[in-house]
């Protein structure tokens, strides 16, 4: 599991669209369209530039008003399935 | 030998096709009957006879065929035998060239390359898409149904008296004017002629009653993008596509319905609710 002072960042080569919320992002290697709902599309977008992965667990906390304990568990899910399909890249900056 | 010109429009995209060998020519004069056009063509494709020894079958595109993209030039060839060209392609200059490798020419082999590269001009520009649908037109508007094989868009053709089908296997889709239409092409058309208005686009799925379903945009793009003819997962072309849905999904209505073959699903259809 990744750690919590990872820094992660998307992934340059992944074209994708917010539309109305969700978000729609397309992986070109594998010919795969992943889309993420609401809650997903929030992440996604907060990762406008490198961030820590704690940060983005304040972030939801802060923003869906989840406690640190399911925000943590849910956060890191999510990342980990971003970072399995490629569509985000650990970053060493 | 004399030098022939062909142009063909389709969903008022006309691109031109020379060649120089006559017999060709009649290929082309037979595979785009009913999309012929004088208007000043958008880009060329040449058409050109190298004869090899060495038979190729490329089957279906894109199956055994690879698009690689070297100096900004988009280069067609097989997997099975990379170093032989089929054909490039250039966006900037508006040309494209085929190089027909065979002793006669079947259009088994020159259509999907003319498929590819038209499809290729509208993701460039953003202006358009082809996909894998059912186009039925009622009352002058234009219903796409679209789905994978199997899905019941050959079924809804025959569950639809009274509609104008035109095609229940390709349908090119334009924005024009902020708003979208839908066109029969010369590959497996039903119709020829002019597009349609684009009212509503529905992905069909097979069930035991009747239900339709609007989707949210992000949904509809996510169902579209497997229709998508040749979608080439390249990086910036991609984005093009992308633009492309994400404007018309908020634009067009999308829905998914479930239906049986007794459902009497077009008042639900071409209601507006």
């Amino acid at each position: 599991m990744i750690a919590l002072e990872s820094c992660i960042v998307k992934n340059e080569k992944v074209p994708w669209r917010v539309i109305e919320g969700d978000a729609i992002l397309v992986d070109v290697g594998k010919g795969e369209v992943v889309h993420l709902n609401e809650v997903g599309a929030q992440i996604w977008d907060f990762l406008d530039s490198t961030k820590k992965v704690s940060t983005i667990i304040q972030h939801v906390c802060k923003v869906f008003e989840v406690d640190q304990k399911t925000a943590e568990e849910d956060t890191l899910q999510f990342i980990q399935l971003l970072l399995t399909k490629g569509l985000v890249v650990l970053s060493h900056e | 030998m004399s030098r022939e010109t062909l142009t063909v429009e389709i969903a008022r995209y006309p691109f031109s096709i020379h060649t120089e060998d006559s017999s060709i020519f009649s290929v082309l004069e037979d595979s785009f009957s009913g999309f012929l056009s004088s208007k000043h063509a958008r880009f060329m494709i040449d058409v050109v006879n190298r004869p090899s020894s060495s038979r190729i079958d490329i089957g279906d595109m894109p199956y055994d065929v690879t698009i690689g993209q070297q100096n900004g030039r988009f280069l067609f060839y097989t997997e099975s035998s990379p170093s032989i060209m089929l054909g490039f392609f250039d966006f900037k200059k508006g040309e494209a060239t085929f190089i027909n490798q065979h002793a006669e020419l079947s259009d088994h082999y020159l259509v999907p390359f003319l498929r590819v590269v038209y499809q290729l001009f509208l993701f460039m520009e953003g202006s358009g898409l082809l996909v894998h649908a059912c186009g039925i037109v009622k009352d002058d508007e234009g219903y796409l149904f679209m789905g994978p094989s199997g899905c019941g868009k050959t079924t809804i053709a025959g569950l639809s008296p009274g509609g104008t089908i035109l095609s229940d296997e390709f349908i090119c889709i334009r924005k024009d004017h902020e708003q979208y239409g839908m066109y029969p092409t010369p590959w497996k058309a039903d119709a020829i002629g002019e597009g349609y208005r684009l009212k509503k686009i529905i992905f069909p799925k097979r069930g035991e009653s009747l239900t339709v379903r609007r989707l949210r945009p992000a949904l509809a793009v996510n169902e579209i993008i497997p229709n998508i003819i040749y979608a080439f997962y390249n990086q910036d072309i991609f984005g093009k596509i992308l633009d492309f849905l994400v404007q018309m999904t908020e634009t067009v209505p999308c829905y998914v319905m479930h239906f049986s073959l007794t459902s009497r699903f077009w008042e639900e259809v071409t209601s507006d609710s």
